[in-house]
């Protein structure tokens, strides 16, 4: 077994082990999907023409929520260290870190979005775009808050400054996650945005785990 | 050219505050070399520069005569450093955590289950790290020097929480390391008069340079 597989099995058995990470950003995004129609009223065409926006932004929030997590374990105990005196592997290791993160956040908010559309009276049609648009999204999502979570895991309240670094970069795939919606609702297929949310997916796939290891780099040698 | 590690006019600062300066030292296979000083005289510092894991200093380190940032791959395959941190998986077992760095340095599993026992954490092996003591948490640690192919050990404080009866292993074990014409440098505070093996002593936070 090669190294990267054998810190794939890791990182999926410490992601089992550390299940209540995983629990946080989906009770945030179903929390704040629950609250919408308290706050806003029930009538069924206002909460529809608002929800496309308000799962996209809902569901951003707790991506970037979950993000912090992602390299403070393997900084405070000194992992770290020993995956950047693996230059040959630090690459697919960031990948592999990455994905599995991306497994047990990402994935579950694809996966209950279809229930939080319903509650806030998405047209039934517009849900597998939903889902589409969010799986392709939070994928960006994870690899560029990782660039952020490598930036800020030498300081101890990174919180804001993680925020501050990767909400910018977050926009532009707001943009295209919640207009695909959105047009979906309409009954257009939005063929162009899912492109472009899918060219953001493998443009990220690539490129942020060069910027993580180097963000990574600075955080153990300062 | 044969295993060597030279340090060439060593210099670094933090915060402005010289840690220490013109350190110079040449270690061939076969030899251990203890950094002493004081409490922040820079023994760790200087521990990670040679791991690659501090570049702000001047001078030159060589291993095998080429400085190690220009062949940081290839000297990175050759070293094995135990810093402070233990890099242990408080949720994974002693096992679980050595089996991951088995695979990094190529070593099998049964390779894993005889350090455990040699150690003494065979029955400890299936508990979750954070339930270990100190103690057995650094034996743990240090059971990876026991399936290292790594030709550079660099090892930060490892005897801290260890006992008696951990230490003959480990000894034994750094002996054989030098006798296949491993080098090793490492810090401690204690113990070092246990340690029967010959070394030479780098003295930081002195005016005097020390000599290797």
């Amino acid at each position: 077994m090669s190294i990267l597989a054998a810190t794939l099995q890791r990182e999926w058995q410490l992601a089992w082990r550390n299940l209540a990470d995983a629990v946080n950003p989906v009770a945030y995004f179903l929390m704040v999907i629950a609250l919408v129609p308290l706050g806003i009223g029930t009538d069924k065409t206002q909460l529809a023409s608002i929800a496309p926006g308000m799962l996209w932004v809902s569901a951003l929030l707790a991506c970037l929520l979950s993000v912090d997590m992602l390299f403070r374990r393997d900084y405070d105990d000194g992992t770290l260290e020993q995956y950047l005196l693996l230059p040959n592997e630090l690459y697919g290791i960031i990948w592999i870190k990455v994905l599995v993160h991306w497994l047990f956040t990402g994935l579950p908010l694809v996966l209950i979005s279809p229930l939080l559309g319903m509650m806030l009276s998405l047209q039934p049609a517009a849900i597998p775009v939903l889902m589409l648009s969010l799986a392709l999204g939070t994928i960006s999502l994870s690899l560029i808050g990782a660039i952020g979570a490598s930036l800020t895991v030498s300081l101890r309240r990174g919180g804001l400054l993680i925020a501050v670094i990767v909400l910018p970069l977050y926009i532009p795939v707001l943009i295209f996650g919640a207009s695909a919606t959105a047009q979906a609702v309409g009954g257009i297929v939005p063929a162009g945005q899912l492109a472009m949310l899918g060219a953001f997916a493998l443009l990220a796939l690539g490129l942020s785990p060069l910027v993580v290891m180097a963000g990574l780099r600075i955080a153990v040698e300062s | 050219m044969a295993t060597c590690l030279q340090l060439q006019n060593l210099h670094c600062e933090k915060g402005n505050q010289r840690l220490f300066s013109s350190v110079d030292c040449v270690l061939h296979a076969g030899e251990l070399l203890h950094v002493a000083g004081e409490n922040g005289s820079g023994k760790t510092t200087l521990l990670r520069i040679l791991a690659g894991l501090n570049r702000d200093y001047s001078g030159d380190v060589l291993w095998n005569g080429e400085n190690i940032c220009q062949q940081w791959y290839a000297y990175a395959q050759d070293i094995l450093f135990l810093g402070h941190q233990p890099a242990l998986k408080a949720q994974l077992t002693a096992r679980e955590n050595l089996q991951w760095y088995a695979h990094c340095a190529d070593a099998t599993n049964q390779q894993v289950d005889s350090a455990l026992s040699e150690l003494g954490l065979r029955n400890k092996s299936d508990i979750p790290c954070h339930q270990l003591s100190a103690g057995q948490q650094r034996r743990t640690v240090l059971a990876r020097l026991m399936f290292s192919t790594h030709k550079l050990w660099l090892l930060d404080e490892p005897f801290t929480a260890i006992d008696a009866k951990g230490f003959a292993p480990i000894l034994q074990c750094l002996r054989l390391h030098l006798e296949r014409g491993g080098i090793v440098v490492m810090t401690t505070h204690h113990g070092m008069e246990k340690i029967d093996i010959p070394h030479s002593t780098l003295l930081l936070g002195e005016a005097i340079p020390g000599d290797a």
